[in-house]
C-alpha cells in the first residue's frame, strides 16, 4: 500500500479532520483567558488556573422550562434518535472572539427540519454564561438536542429537505435571547419594562442570519463589519448557512427575528449549485424584499379530498367556571378567562403535512343593531382569530380542542368554522400563523356567549 | 502507507493535541486505521465510517493522550478503532456520535474507490482464507456468514434466506465473526503487510 498514491476518500476525510482541527484552533487565546478570569475562583492553585487558561469551563446544560414537554406527535415533534441532531460543519467567528458560532440541524419525528443557533466548543453545541444567562458564570453550557424550544423549524419537502431563513436582529452573544433584553425592546416596553430582564450590553449584541437553503444552496454573500462583501459556503445536503455581524446604524439591533422560507434580509445574495444567483432586492414602494426561490424544492404529491369527505358535526361548549385568577407581576389581578371546547370527529387522519384548522369569529347580536359607528361601542364586540390543531390525529378520532377566551365586554355570538387542509402548510408548520390554501369544510357551529358581570365572576372564581 | 520499526520509537514532532500534530497523525496513520478496520469488517464503506469515527473520537480525546512517540500514537488509535469494531460487531450498527458532534462529513465511496480499498487491503485474498475458516464453524453461523460476507447480502436478505429474524441473523453473523477473529488472531497488522 505504501508505494501507491493516497486514496482520494481518505484525502476527503483528511480535509474534514483538518478543517475541524484548525477551526478549533482559530479561537483567539486572549478571549479564552478573559473567560478563564471570569470562571476561575481566586482560591484555585496556579496549576488549576493554567489549565483553565486553555479550557473553557463547563456549566450545567440548558434545559426545557419546567413543565414544558415536547411530544413526538405534537407541534414540530422531537428530534429523531438516529441522526436526529447534527452540529453542521459551519463555524463563524464571533467579533469578540471566544467559541465560534455554529448551527445544529435537526430532523424531527413530525417530518420537520429545524435549525438551532449557538456557540460551539470542542464540537459541542451550547450557549455561554454571559448576558444574564446562568448568572454570567462565564462557562460553556451544553445545549442538549432534545431542548428544542428555541429551534426554527419548517416542514420537509417530499425529498426530506427543509427551507428556512432566519434574520435575527439583536441576538446576545451568549447564543440565546433568554438572559437579557435588547435596549430597543426596553424602550418600547412602557410599564412592562420592569418585568423584563435587564438590558443586554450593547457590545454583546449581534445580528445573525442563518437557515437552510436546501440541496442546491451553495453560499451566501453578506456585508461584513468592514463594510465589504464576503461570501461564506453553505453545507452540502441541507444548505445550512450562518452569518454573524455586529449591528450598525444601518442594521440596528431591534430584538426581533424575521422567519421566511428563503433569505429576505441581511444578506446581499444567495448562490446556488446550479449556477443561479439570487440578489436580495427590496421593493422601494412596499419595503419588502423579493424572495429568493426555493431551489431544489420537491413538493409533496397533491392530495384531493372531495367536498363532504371530511364533513362532521362540530359542537361548542363552555366550561362552567372561568379560569382562576392570576396575579400579574405588576400586582394587578386578571381573571375570568373562559374555556371553550370545540368537538368534532376527524374523518381523515392528519399529520405534519395535513391539518385541521379552526377559524373563530365573535359577532355582535342582531338586536344590538351595531352599525359602522356604534360598532366601536362596548356592546358591539367583534373579532376574528384562528388556530391549528398541531398534532397527529387518526381517522375516526373525536377531537376535543379547548381554547381560552379573554373577558368579554359584550354578549357576542361565537362562530367557529373547522376546515381540513390536505396540503403542505409551508413555513413554520401547521398552526404557526401561516394560512394554507385549499381547506375543505368540516363543519360550523355557533355559541352565544354572555358577559359575566364582575360580582358573578368573583363568585364563580372564589365559591 | 508508512510502516514503522517498533525499536525506532520515533518521537512525535508535534503533540497530537495541537492541530498540526493531529493532522500529521491522520496523514501518517489513516491508511493503517482504514486497513485495520476493513480487514475486520470486510466492507470498505463500513471501514471508512469506522475510520472516520475513530479519528473523531481520537480528536475529542486528544488531550487525554499521554504518549510521546509515533508507535504510542498508533497504538492509541488502533485501540480506539478496535473498540469501534467490537461495538459495531456486537450491535450491528455504527456509532457516529463523535463524527456528528464534530460535524465531520464521512466521504461516500464510489464503486471505484470501494474496489481500490478492497484491492489495497487485500480483501479478496482474505475472503479466501475466511472461506477455509468458515468450514470449521457451526452450520448456522457458517450459513449466516456465507450469505453476509461471501455473498455480500444485506441482513434482511440473510434473515429471509435462512427463515430467521433479522436480529438473529445479526447475532449469528456477529458470533461467527468473533469466532473467525479468534481463529485469525495470529494475523497481526505487521504480518499482513500493513
Amino acid at each position: 500500500m505504501s508505494d501507491e498514491r493516497r486514496m482520494p476518500a481518505l484525502d476527503e476525510l483528511g480535509a474534514e479532520i483538518e478543517r475541524v482541527a484548525y477551526a478549533d484552533a482559530e479561537r483567539p487565546r486572549g478571549r479564552r483567558r478573559r473567560w478563564a478570569l471570569f470562571a476561575v475562583p481566586a482560591a484555585l492553585t496556579l496549576a488549576g488556573a493554567a489549565y483553565a487558561a486553555t479550557e473553557l469551563l463547563r456549566g450545567e446544560p440548558l434545559r426545557n422550562p419546567p413543565g414544558v414537554v415536547f411530544r413526538a406527535d405534537e407541534g414540530v415533534g422531537v428530534p429523531k434518535k438516529v441522526a436526529g441532531a447534527v452540529v453542521a460543519p459551519l463555524r463563524f467567528a464571533d467579533p469578540d472572539g471566544g467559541p465560534p458560532w455554529g448551527v445544529r440541524v435537526l430532523k424531527t419525528t413530525r417530518d420537520h427540519g429545524c435549525i438551532q443557533i449557538g456557540r460551539v466548543d470542542e464540537g459541542d453545541f451550547g450557549v455561554l454564561g454571559q448576558d444574564g444567562l446562568f448568572g454570567n458564570d462565564g462557562r460553556f453550557h451544553e445545549w442538549p438536542a432534545d431542548v428544542v424550544g428555541e429551534s426554527s423549524c419548517a416542514p420537509n419537502d417530499a425529498a426530506g429537505h427543509a427551507f428556512l431563513a432566519m434574520s435575527y436582529s439583536g441576538l446576545p452573544a451568549s447564543g440565546t435571547p433568554k438572559g437579557c433584553t435588547v435596549p430597543a425592546q426596553l424602550r418600547s416596553a412602557g410599564r412592562y419594562r420592569d418585568r423584563m430582564p435587564a438590558a443586554c450590553p450593547a457590545r454583546d449584541l449581534r445580528n445573525v442570519y442563518y437557515g437552510l437553503l436546501g440541496p442546491l444552496g451553495k453560499s451566501v454573500t453578506y456585508r461584513g463589519d468592514d463594510g465589504k462583501p464576503h461570501t461564506v459556503p453553505a453545507t452540502p445536503g441541507d444548505g445550512a448557512y450562518l452569518v454573524v455581524v455586529r449591528p450598525t446604524r444601518q442594521r440596528p439591533a431591534r430584538g426581533m427575528f424575521i422567519p421566511s422560507e428563503t433569505p429576505l434580509t441581511g444578506l446581499i445574495s444567495v448562490q446556488y449549485r446550479d449556477g443561479r444567483v439570487c440578489r436580495i432586492q427590496f421593493q422601494p414602494r412596499s419595503g419588502h424584499a423579493v424572495p429568493c426561490p426555493r431551489a431544489g424544492y420537491v413538493p409533496h404529491p397533491p392530495r384531493t379530498v372531495p367536498a363532504g369527505a371530511v364533513r362532521s358535526a362540530v359542537s361548542l361548549s363552555e366550561a362552567p367556571r372561568p379560569v382562576a385568577s392570576r396575579r400579574l407581576p405588576d400586582g394587578n389581578i386578571r381573571s375570568g378567562y373562559r374555556r371553550i371546547t370545540i368537538r368534532f370527529t376527524a374523518r381523515l387522519a392528519s399529520d405534519s403535512h395535513s391539518t385541521y384548522r379552526y377559524d373563530l369569529r365573535l359577532r355582535h347580536r342582531p338586536e344590538d343593531r351595531c352599525d359602522t359607528v356604534n360598532k366601536r361601542r362596548a356592546r358591539c364586540q367583534t373579532g376574528d382569530t384562528a388556530g391549528t390543531i398541531r398534532r397527529d390525529i387518526s381517522a375516526g378520532e373525536t377531537v376535543n380542542e379547548t381554547l381560552v377566551v379573554s373577558q368579554l365586554r359584550s354578549d357576542p355570538i361565537l362562530e367557529v368554522t373547522v376546515r381540513y387542509y390536505p396540503v403542505d402548510p409551508g413555513l413554520g408548520g401547521p398552526g404557526q400563523g401561516f394560512v394554507p390554501d385549499g381547506g375543505v369544510l368540516v363543519g360550523r357551529a355557533t355559541l352565544p356567549l354572555r358577559r359575566i358581570p364582575a360580582a358573578e365572576r368573583n363568585r364563580l372564581l372564589h365559591p | 502507507m508508512t510502516t514503522y520499526d517498533p525499536d525506532t520509537q520515533r518521537q512525535l514532532a508535534v503533540p497530537v493535541r495541537e492541530p498540526a500534530g493531529f493532522v500529521a497523525l491522520y496523514r501518517r496513520e489513516s491508511e493503517a486505521v482504514l486497513a485495520f478496520c476493513a480487514r475486520r469488517v470486510l466492507d470498505p464503506e463500513t471501514a471508512m465510517d469506522l475510520t472516520a469515527e475513530t479519528f473523531a473520537q481520537a480528536y475529542r480525546g486528544r488531550r487525554g493522550f499521554r504518549g510521546t512517540t509515533e508507535p504510542e500514537a498508533k497504538a492509541w488509535l488502533l485501540t480506539i478503532a478496535r473498540r469501534q469494531i467490537a461495538s459495531f460487531l456486537k450491535r450491528g450498527s455504527m456509532d457516529r456520535r463523535a463524527t456528528q458532534r464534530l460535524g465531520i462529513q464521512t466521504p461516500t465511496l464510489t464503486p471505484d474507490q470501494a474496489e481500490e480499498i478492497e484491492r489495497r487491503v487485500g480483501l479478496p485474498q482474505l475472503r479466501v482464507v475466511l472461506g477455509e475458516e468458515l468450514a470449521r464453524l457451526s452450520v448456522d453461523q457458517r450459513d449466516a456468514l456465507r450469505l453476509r460476507v461471501v455473498e455480500e447480502r444485506s441482513y434482511e436478505e440473510v434473515a429471509r434466506s435462512l427463515g430467521i429474524s433479522e436480529a438473529t441473523a445479526r447475532a449469528r453473523v456477529s458470533r461467527g465473526l468473533r469466532a473467525l477473529g479468534v481463529a485469525l488472531g495470529h494475523t497481526t497488522i505487521e504480518e499482513a503487510g500493513l
